[in-house]
């Protein structure tokens, strides 16, 4: 039975290393259930609910923000024909490169007491009111902070929103339109109720992204779960109670990640059609509406930010340009770059054994190896410092006891954690990219290649690698380019005087010196319109 | 000689027996989902059965009970897959090559041969989306013959080409198969397909092997009642056996039908019987025959159709509920008769034509 005994062989291995990216899980469960109390106790007496009521608040905000900027835009988009429309269509995903982070120093600065908006208004009406003396918007609060994550973030509801609608689309909206339902009425009595399943998908999604968010959060004073366990692990040395703190964020996660399962089970009930979308023709007077309404967002999300970064960029060029920049930029590529190969290799790995036999066994590791997409980073890097810190205790105590002196914390504190907390967090991206392009390989290449006597590795090889090459440029491009972004894992792991390029973003904003750090944060957004452009290319479907 | 015998009752369940002598050409049939497919998997090594021997110019291939398996690798198998699973990104040469050892990539007249076998000479710098589907077959044939294998298997090697280009390969199967002097087993869920090309036939349905024998048997003699619709027999009733002073009979509803040998059925038991459309014989106006004095009926056309010279007929035989008895005749037969639907004619059943079945 050599047959099976080649499978099994990589079946071993794929079952190790994908436990091996479960270990801060399970690190995390432990840890949580550990007695040392006194300190969640004491956040629990204290603040911790108002911590959570911020964090319900921040959640809600922003999800009702997202829908308002998102569910418009997609349903415009979709079904109605004006000017610039098909430039809008992927114009407005354009927002997701931007760190939310960003984005918030940037309109505080603009609306702020000091700021160029507030100095106008009060030249304007020539009053020399002090401070509190006039309402104006309050940005440093928790409605500001969920507006500043929502102008980022609802791009990933409108594109699924529009994708809903133009499945709908073709036949069940003409319908409506025979039956005299103007736009507006189609929209809400029969776009929103049909496309309910996918919107309250894309709602989870921005839920769990601004549940995970912590600078944002943390630039306006906004105490939520995620700045706890900062504050827990960072400030109080207690990982216990992070871990805690932690595991009640991952269970949020969790609930909000079942509603998403069963909404997408849902989905399937639903009709899909294929034919050719008639879209309403907006009238002058609508079409300036919608005009205006996309290029609203377009500039709030994407266009203002980005000229004030530019701006900042050209007046603090000799700031910006800085030795520094250029070692924090070698160290986020070497970094990114090494997650990249790694999690692209363990793609490799996974997605092939999957191929080898249609055996459950063989297809667990892989999903195994996604589950830590779902930690918020935060949770996910305290997993790896409860992990790696129980891995060198065991080691000093079992060095002592041979009688050899304890090497010391070897890892923690070395990039060795972060590389290992950006593998875990981007698994899933690799493993997703990969998947799909050996899908696109027929298994009957498999049985050919092993009837002309080539063995597993040696298919692989000669026939599979050859085959997902743009498959494994995209995944390692995908993973580097998130680990260019990752913030929160970054900020609770990175060695000391060891900055990646947003941590060093990010501590110019909080520093509220992002002038400084324009050249930097310009570069954040250039990583980040690659993947925004690679996925409005795979979009456009709609004609 | 490969000899096939498979078990297993999940996750589909075969219960297989076939053999294919060394130069003959075994068809596999039966209808989507029958295990054609996967007998042919297990034969190459890419599926494990549960149960079952393989054994190949006595090689064992595998041996459920010594627990023999050798892997695809190691069986000297050649396959051509539906869609040929051609390597998109090597050449015509290079898909030849990987399945040659490495001493042997300099071969080259090695490869030119197998190349001039399969008419692509030429061709061998070409990627597999620069030919058509007809020669993405025959680089798919030879590649399977580049391991000098000791069983060729074509899994619906016809499928994915049209008409025109599926004679010319019917031909060029039929020449190979003269220099090749291995076994050669291909699945088709095309009857035609298997009774021009094959030496002998394989009836599979729910991946059980129904009759292994030649095309003619299988489709004129079929064992059962489960074998002729598998393979579509025409004219498919129920009767009874009755033997007489006078001989045998067949009562068929209110008609009585001379029968020839009867083995091994028996007096007063119920059967199936079947004749060849070819083999009803229509009485013609201007041409009476000896035959017509051989259990005549009557009937009324209700269906003509010409297909290719071959005209079918349809005909409700009134003494027998009104069934229909399908009567194939050539074009011109038809034409000098001048059949017409609703006419009423007469035919014959020859005895000697009527196959029994047990239902």
């Amino acid at each position: 039975m050599q047959t099976m005994n080649q499978i099994r062989a990589w079946v071993l291995i794929s079952w190790i290393v994908s436990l091996c990216l479960v270990i801060p899980v399970i690190a995390l469960l432990l840890q949580s259930f550990a007695t040392d109390t006194a300190l969640f106790k004491h956040l629990w007496a204290t603040v911790l609910t108002d911590y959570v009521i911020n964090t319900v608040q921040l959640v809600l905000l922003v999800l009702l923000f997202a829908a308002i900027f998102a569910l418009p835009s997609a349903w415009l988009i979709a079904m109605c024909e004006f000017r610039w429309r098909k430039q809008f269509q992927w114009l407005l995903m354009l927002p997701l490169a931007m760190p939310a982070y960003v984005v918030a120093y940037i309109y505080t600065d603009l609306f702020d007491f000091s700021g160029p908006i507030q100095r106008s208004m009060r030249a304007l009406f020539q009053a020399n009111t002090p401070v509190g003396e006039y309402w104006f918007f309050e940005i440093r609060h928790v409605g500001g902070a969920a507006l500043m994550l929502a102008l980022v973030l609802y791009p990933y509801l409108y594109l699924i929103a529009r994708t809903a609608f133009l499945e709908q689309g073709a036949n069940l909206f003409q319908v409506s339109r025979t039956l005299g339902l103007s736009p507006w009425q189609s929209f809400k009595r029969v776009a929103l109720p049909l496309c309910r399943p996918a919107i309250v998908v894309g709602l989870i999604f921005i839920g769990a992204e601004a549940l995970g968010d912590f600078a944002t959060v943390h630039y306006f004073a906004v105490n939520t779960l995620t700045t706890a366990v900062y504050d827990s692990w960072l400030g109080h040395g207690s990982l216990s109670a992070a871990a805690k703190i932690s595991m009640l964020m991952l269970v949020s996660v969790m609930g909000l990640l079942a509603i998403e399962r069963w909404q997408r089970g849902r989905q399937r009930f639903y009709h899909k059609s294929s034919g050719h979308i008639i879209r309403f023709k907006l009238n002058k007077q609508q079409s300036m509406a919608a005009i205006t309404w996309c290029l609203f967002l377009l500039m709030a999300g994407f266009i203002i930010p980005v000229l004030i970064l530019m701006d900042y960029a050209v007046n603090y060029f000799s700031a910006g340009w800085q030795d520094k920049l250029w070692q924090v930029l070698l160290q986020s590529i070497c970094l990114a770059l090494v997650a990249a190969v790694i999690t692209t290799m363990m793609a490799i790995l996974f997605v092939y054994t999957t191929r080898l036999s249609s055996k459950c066994s063989t297809h667990i590791p892989l999903r195994i190896s996604m589950m830590s997409y779902v930690m918020p980073s935060t949770v996910l890097a305290i997993g790896v410092l409860i992990s790696i810190t129980f891995f060198e205790t065991s080691i000093n105590d079992w060095l002592v006891n041979l009688g050899y002196p304890p090497p010391g914390l070897f890892l923690s504190g070395t990039v060795f954690a972060l590389i290992f907390a950006f593998v875990v967090r981007f698994q899933a991206v690799a493993n997703g990219t990969i998947e799909a392009s050996f899908l696109n390989i027929s298994p009957s290449l498999d049985m050919a290649s092993k009837t002309l006597g080539k063995s597993n590795l040696q298919t692989l090889f000669s026939v599979h690698i050859p085959l997902i090459k743009k498959g494994i440029f995209t995944a390692m491009l995908l993973v580097f380019i998130e680990g260019m972004k990752e913030l929160p894992a970054a900020l609770l792991l990175r060695p000391f005087n060891f900055d990646t390029l947003a941590t060093y973003v990010y501590q110019f904003v909080s520093d509220e010196q992002l002038e400084q750090a324009a050249v930097a944060a310009i570069l954040i957004v250039l990583a980040g319109l690659i993947p925004v452009i690679r996925l409005t290319q795979t979009g456009k479907t709609s004609p | 000689m490969l000899k096939v015998k498979l078990q297993q009752s999940h996750p589909i369940a075969l219960d297989v027996d076939l053999y294919c002598n060394n130069g003959e050409i075994l068809a596999l049939v039966g209808p989507s989902g029958a295990g054609k497919s996967t007998v042919l998997r297990c034969i190459a090594g890419l599926h494990s059965p549960k149960q079952g021997q393989i054994s190949c110019s006595n090689h064992e291939w595998f041996n459920s009970a010594n627990k023999i398996d050798l892997t695809p690798q190691q069986r000297r198998i050649g396959i051509v897959f539906q869609n040929y699973a051609l390597f998109p990104h090597l050449t015509v040469k290079q898909n030849i090559c990987l399945a040659l050892d490495k001493s042997e990539h300099t071969n080259t007249q090695k490869i030119d041969n197998l190349l001039a076998q399969v008419n692509l000479t030429g061709l061998e710098q070409r990627y597999p989306e620069q030919l058509s589907g007809g020669q993405q077959q025959r680089v798919a044939i030879a590649r399977a013959l580049a391991r000098e294998p000791d069983v060729l298997l074509l899994d619906e090697p016809f499928s994915a080409v049209d008409k025109v280009t599926r004679r010319k390969l019917y031909l060029e199967l039929n020449s190979l198969r003269q220099q090749l002097r291995m076994p050669i087993i291909f699945v088709t869920h095309d009857l035609d397909e298997a009774a021009m090309l094959a030496d002998s036939m394989v009836v599979l349905h729910h991946g059980k092997t129904l009759q292994q024998g030649s095309p003619q048997q299988i489709m004129y003699q079929p064992d059962n009642v489960a074998v002729a619709k598998q393979v579509d027999v025409r004219n498919l009733f129920e009767g009874q056996i009755v033997m007489t002073e006078e001989g045998h009979q067949l009562h068929w509803h209110d008609l009585v039908l001379e029968l020839g040998d009867i083995e091994p059925f028996h007096h007063q038991q119920a059967i199936c019987w079947t004749i060849s459309p070819a083999k009803v014989i229509l009485h013609q106006r201007v041409r009476p025959s000896r035959g017509e004095q051989e259990n005549p009926i009557a009937g009324q056309i209700v269906e003509i159709l010409t297909l290719r010279g071959i005209t079918t007929i349809l005909v409700a035989v009134s003494k027998a509920n009104n069934l229909i008895i399908q009567m194939d005749v050539s074009e011109h037969v038809a034409q000098r008769n001048s059949l017409q639907k609703g006419q009423q004619i007469t035919m014959s059943i020859i005895a000697s034509a009527i196959h029994l079945m047990n239902r």
